[in-house]
Formats: C-alpha cells, sequence, structure tokens
C-alpha cells in the first residue's frame, strides 16, 4: 500500500509541479526583461494553488454526479474540456510572450501573461488534486491502511516536488538564451501533450470517432518503466498513440513553436484595429 | 476597421452557423456509432476483476461497464489499450474501447495492482 500511494501520488504531483517550476523559470525570464514588474510579487502562485486544491476538493466532493452524467462519460468529459482550456491558455501565454508585440503595453502584457499561468497552474492542481483526492481519500475513508497510504502520499509529494525544483534550477542555470528557447520547446511540448491528452479523453468517450494506432515504441521504451513514466509526466509520451493524438500533439506543439512569428502577427493585427 | 458592418455581422453568422452544423453533424455520427457497440461487463470485487479475461471480436469498439462492488475506489488503468478512468466505491461506470487488433491487451487497478489484473483477449 505505501509503495502504492508513493507512486500514485508522485505521478500526479509531478506533473502539477513540472509545469510550475516551468513558468517559474519563465518568470525569471520576464523579471530580468522588465526590472518593475508585477511578476516580482509571487503572489499569482499562492493564489492559483489555493484556488486550485478548493476547486479539486469540490470536484472531489462531486465526483460520483460528474462521473455518472452524460451516461457515464462525465470524467472524461470535464477532463478533457480542463485540458483543452489549459491548451488555449498555454497557447496565449506563448503568444503573448514575445515582448516586442504591440498589442498592450508592458503592464498589461505582463499581467496578461500572469493570468495564463495562474490559470494553467490551477488547472493543473485541478485535475491532479482531484485524483489523488478521490484515491488516497476515498482508501483513507474506509479506514485501511491509514499511515502507509498518508506516509507514501508525503514520500511522493516529497520526490515530486524535489523533481520539480531540479527542473528549475536546470533551466534557470542555463545561459539566458538558452534557457529561454529550452522552457519554449517543454512549452511546446506540454501543450502538444495536453491536445493529444484531450483526443484520448474524447476518444475513451466515444464522443470522437475511432482512428487506427500511428506507431508502436513499446519494444523501444515501455510506458510501465521508470523512464517511460517520466517520459510520460514530462511530455505526454506514448507507446501506441492513435494517428488522431499524434495529429493534435502536432498541432500544439507547431502553434507554440510558431508563437515567435506572432510579433508579426500581433502588430499585423494592431495596424488594422488603429 | 475597413469592412463594413454588415460584411462583418455575415461573417460571424457564417460562423456560428457552421460551427453548430458541424457539432450537429458530430454528435449524430457519434450517435450512430454508439448504437452498434457491443456491451460486456466487468466488475470489481475484493480488489479483484471478474471476470479476469475479457474476450472480444476483433474490429469491434466494445463498451465495459464495469461495477466497483468495492467500497473503495480503483483505477481501471491499461497502457496497451490507452486507457485510465477512477471508479468510485460503490459505484459503475463506462470505457469505450476499439475497434483493436487481434492480441492481449493487460489491465490492472491502480490502487491495488498486485491483486486486480486482467486481460482483454481479441481474436
Amino acid at each position: 500500500m505505501f509503495l502504492n500511494a508513493v507512486v500514485i501520488v508522485l505521478q500526479e504531483i509531478l506533473e502539477a509541479a513540472l509545469i510550475l517550476s516551468l513558468f517559474l523559470a519563465f518568470v525569471r525570464y520576464l523579471n530580468l526583461e522588465n526590472n518593475d514588474s508585477v511578476l516580482r510579487r509571487r503572489i499569482w502562485v499562492t493564489l492559483s494553488i489555493i484556488f486550485g486544491i478548493l476547486l479539486a476538493w469540490t470536484y472531489s466532493h462531486n465526483f460520483s454526479r460528474i462521473s455518472d452524467s452524460f451516461d457515464y462519460v462525465g470524467l472524461e468529459i470535464t477532463n478533457a474540456s480542463i485540458h483543452s482550456i489549459s491548451c488555449f491558455f498555454l497557447v496565449l501565454f506563448a503568444w503573448l510572450l514575445p515582448p516586442q508585440q504591440l498589442i498592450f503595453d508592458v503592464s498589461h502584457r505582463l499581467l496578461a501573461l500572469t493570468l495564463c499561468m495562474g490559470i494553467v497552474v490551477m488547472l493543473a492542481i485541478l485535475r491532479e488534486g482531484s485524483e489523488i483526492m478521490q484515491l488516497v481519500g476515498g482508501i483513507l475513508n474506509q479506514g485501511q491502511a491509514g499511515p502507509p497510504i498518508f506516509y507514501g502520499g508525503v514520500v511522493g509529494a516529497g520526490i515530486g516536488v524535489s523533481i520539480g525544483v531540479l527542473l528549475y534550477y536546470a533551466l534557470t542555470g542555463l545561459s539566458k538564451e538558452r534557457s529561454l528557447r529550452t522552457c519554449v520547446l517543454l512549452l511546446a511540448l506540454t501543450t502538444g501533450n495536453m491536445a493529444a491528452q484531450t483526443i484520448l479523453l474524447l476518444n475513451q468517450a466515444d464522443w470522437l470517432p475511432f482512428t487506427p494506432t500511428a506507431w508502436d515504441t513499446g519494444g523501444l521504451l515501455s510506458e510501465s518503466s521508470v523512464l517511460g513514466q517520466l517520459a510520460y509526466a514530462l511530455i505526454g509520451y506514448e507507446a501506441t498513440p492513435s494517428i488522431m493524438q499524434v495529429g493534435a500533439y502536432t498541432l500544439g506543439l507547431v502553434i507554440v513553436l510558431l508563437s515567435p512569428i506572432s510579433r508579426l502577427a500581433w502588430s499585423t493585427w494592431h495596424g488594422k484595429a488603429s | 476597421m475597413s469592412e463594413p458592418a454588415a460584411t462583418t455581422k455575415l461573417r460571424n453568422t457564417g460562423i456560428i452557423l457552421s460551427v453548430i452544423i458541424l457539432l450537429v453533424a458530430v454528435s449524430f455520427i457519434a450517435q450512430l456509432a454508439r448504437a452498434e457497440t457491443l456491451e460486456i461487463e466487468l466488475r470489481i470485487r475484493d480488489h479483484l476483476f471478474f471476470p479476469d479475461t475479457l474476450v472480444i471480436p476483433a474490429n469491434q469498439k466494445v463498451r465495459i461497464r464495469i461495477f466497483n462492488e468495492d467500497p473503495t475506489p480503483e483505477e481501471f488503468e491499461s497502457f496497451e489499450l490507452n486507457r485510465e478512468k477512477i471508479i468510485a466505491g460503490n459505484s459503475q461506470t463506462v470505457i469505450f474501447i476499439g475497434p483493436l487488433k487481434e492480441g492481449e491487451y493487460f489491465f490492472f487497478g491502480e490502487f491495488f495492482p498486485k491483486t486486480a489484473q486482467g486481460v482483454v483477449i481479441v481474436e
């Protein structure tokens, strides 16, 4: 029970921790660029964690009702919605990132970026937190093996947060240019991952038609291996993705990687608007 | 804004209409697909799957209706099937799988992986 709890909580915490570390690395870059920044006050981190936990609690409190809705695929529909909203704000974040874009002045742009980050972190905590509460809480309520699960959860959370911290220092240890490039790449992979997850959930709910498996890399890197699990948490690795999942992943990836051209897009739009 | 207001309005109406048509078409297709789906039942009791072997035909979509008869939650998980779903204690849920090729697809309960194990055999 102890080890199960470690693994489950670690998986959930890891995804949220990696997103938060990535954003904090971006914040550091944005602070370097703008000395007098709203981002200096990291209140948004605290707020998004608090709201995330509150939402997770609400979700997990209404779990059965949500699960039974939409002919028993309510969980898939709800989670797919959460994933697609996250995707939208990740893309918006990427497209607001280049400093040359002209639609907002500096302080408004930073505020918008902060809002995007806050929403994405909040939704990550909602998603992962509700699963932890459901699994761990459900078992604790039965009075079965309470202490091992609790300590397992604490250990799992500790490892997850540590990996997040390590990622943050790895990202910020690089030179400014390289750090930014790596962050944008990770942002693109995260967005692709969320887009692919949305498709997978809608497939599982039978809301989207079936598409054949694109490839099978299970022999190369098994999803059940430790490395496979880490790759799953970090970049959404799947050994046997469907064609539609690969399509969604690629789309998300490309849209974020194209964000440097937002300078052009924004200025064209700005030109039209004025 | 160089475009006349009428053009903008027309364009917006066009966009909204096509989105509505798309949604209706997709839900219609989904309904059709649902009608020809095979359903099988899977029960969770004492952290075990009953039956632990599900035999289904190849190239056919299947709706697995899972009844969790334990008071504890369980997570149905399968790497081979790319499926993952939490089922609260004393409740039921639905997971769609397939159409699949012939072969063996293992699944397990993430919270009690030592005991809750099973396999989908596609033939």
